[in-house]
């Protein structure tokens, strides 16, 4: 398979990719590790007239500490976020999703902020040009309907990158520039919720870094994923759960779960959060998974019939609660 | 076109690459270094794995264009002088080779893996592996092969 024609641009700094961006608005493409855009591109499904490589800026890498947040840069590996120690320390759950990304090549190639912004999957879009020529475009593909649910008004792709979970879990930011500058804005809030246009974020800006606030004591966390295989497989679900706690043992105080994979954006359970809220977690437990299970709505010919993604839904939720309690008792 | 100065297996290169070209095609059709194969071509099998500045990277997914500068390690690149390299006479002696097609990429995969961890457990090294695909050989040889050559290294 060949890629089609594009030019190749490579800004030096963020003003530059921003400017080249807006001035070939909707025909330029961001790539930083590649691994999500070169086989979209391969495949024809997105045609490009410009590719803008990120990797020659170089304030977009690295991790820097701060008292109460830690600030990752989006063209940061994902194989150094799995093994930098900074991130094993003050992240685990960061680097716990970032290790199952993919394969190790994958993760050696992608970075955080192309994970965060990787497209919503289908399989009636993630197919050769050929495969896809066999019927009508879909909603993806810039047609009228959606294979996967007929008589739906929109896209159901889903998305199934593995960081985005794990981080809106632990409350990060992420601080995206465009034209009018920067701004800095809840990673939840950069996720539509329409498989179509998977991102909110418009066409000239990029994001630049993450921010992780810092997890108060008696916190745990846990990032649970089930593939058919071991690697490179996307999840057929994922949960992510963060929790803290008043003491040791105690009741929990702050509590997060997000799925990952059912859906069209990666999401959170507000009533199974509530539900732990104020209560010890063996006693909220299965309550919890209960309610994730409830309100997960998996459609068909995604990774898994519906019935097998809501009870992995409910096995997940409960695995991830139990490991992020243990975890913050401290007997991980 | 934009012209690319890079080394690939010790030997300086200056190519003028087309801006869609990706690694794999320029190693191949214009290198002549057919080592690294082209199976899926949409990064899902890993026989196309090249090492790059260290790490291992899918280069059917990597654009030539990226390669200004960086120092890039094919299957070809790792017999000196008529000698086989310790992973490549462990997976010659250990029949870690069927039909063979995924061998480059598995052999570049854990030589990535033992030039930053010259002592890995087995959980490392297929962990290392996970991302190459084989069908024939069930990875066990292949591991036992890794594993080899790590003893055979340090000796």
């Amino acid at each position: 398979m060949y890629l089609p024609q594009f030019k190749y641009l490579k800004p030096g700094t963020v003003a530059e990719a921003v400017a080249m961006l807006s001035e070939y608005q909707g025909g330029a493409g961001v790539i930083a590790g590649g691994s999500d855009l070169i086989v979209k591109l391969k495949h024809q499904i997105v045609n490009l007239r410009y590719v803008v490589d990120l990797k020659g800026i170089s304030n977009l890498y690295g991790i820097v500490s701060r008292a109460d947040e830690m600030e990752i840069g989006a063209l940061t590996k994902l194989s150094a976020i799995e093994s930098s120690p900074e991130i094993l320390n003050k992240a685990l759950l960061l680097a716990q999703a970032a290790s199952v990304v993919g394969g190790p090549q994958h993760r050696s190639m992608g970075t955080l902020g192309g994970n965060l912004c990787l497209d919503t999957r289908c399989y009636y879009f993630n197919q050769s040009k050929r495969w896809r020529q066999s019927r009508p475009p879909c909603y993806k593909t810039g047609g009228d309907r959606c294979y996967v649910a007929a008589k739906s008004p929109m896209c159901h792709a889903v998305y199934s990158g593995d960081t985005a979970p794990a981080l809106i879990a632990l409350g990060a930011r992420v601080r995206i520039v465009g034209p009018e500058g920067e701004r800095e804005q809840e990673l939840e809030l950069l996720y539509s919720g329409n498989g179509k246009r998977p991102i909110n974020l418009d066409a000239q800006s990029i994001i630049t870094s993450v921010i992780i606030p810092i997890s108060p004591p008696y916190a745990g966390h846990a990032y649970e994923k089930y593939r058919l295989r071991e690697a490179v497989d996307f999840p057929v679900v994922g949960a992510a759960v963060a929790l803290s706690f008043e003491q040791p043992g105690g009741v929990c105080t702050r509590a997060r779960i997000v799925l990952n994979a059912v859906g069209t954006a990666p999401s959170r359970v507000e009533e199974a959060e509530k539900s732990l809220l104020g209560r010890k977690l063996e006693e909220a437990l299965e309550e919890a998974a209960e309610l994730a299970y409830q309100s997960a709505r998996p459609i068909h010919r995604m990774g898994g019939s519906p019935y097998y993604k809501k009870k992995l839904v409910k096995v997940l939720t409960r695995r991830a609660l139990e490991k992020a309690g243990s975890m913050a008792i401290g007997n991980v | 076109m934009t012209n690319i100065n890079f080394v690939v297996n010790g030997i300086r290169h200056q190519l003028a690459v087309k801006d869609n070209e990706t690694l794999l095609d320029v190693l191949r059709d214009r290198l002549g270094l057919t080592g690294a194969k082209k199976g899926c071509d949409i990064g899902e099998c890993g026989t196309c794995t090249v090492v790059v500045d260290g790490e291992p990277i899918l280069s059917c997914i990597t654009l030539a264009v990226e390669m200004e500068g960086k120092r890039i390690t094919t299957i070809e690149g790792l017999a000196q002088n008529g000698e086989l390299h310790p992973l490549q006479k462990a997976f010659h002696e250990h029949g870690a080779v069927q039909c063979g097609f995924c061998t480059p990429g598995m052999i570049m995969s854990g030589k990535a893996l033992l030039d930053k961890n010259p002592k890995p457990t087995e959980q490392e090294v297929r962990r290392a592996i996970s991302g190459n695909s084989c069908r024939c050989t069930g990875y066990d040889k292949p591991v036992k092969a890794i594993l080899a050559a790590a003893e055979a290294e340090i000796q």
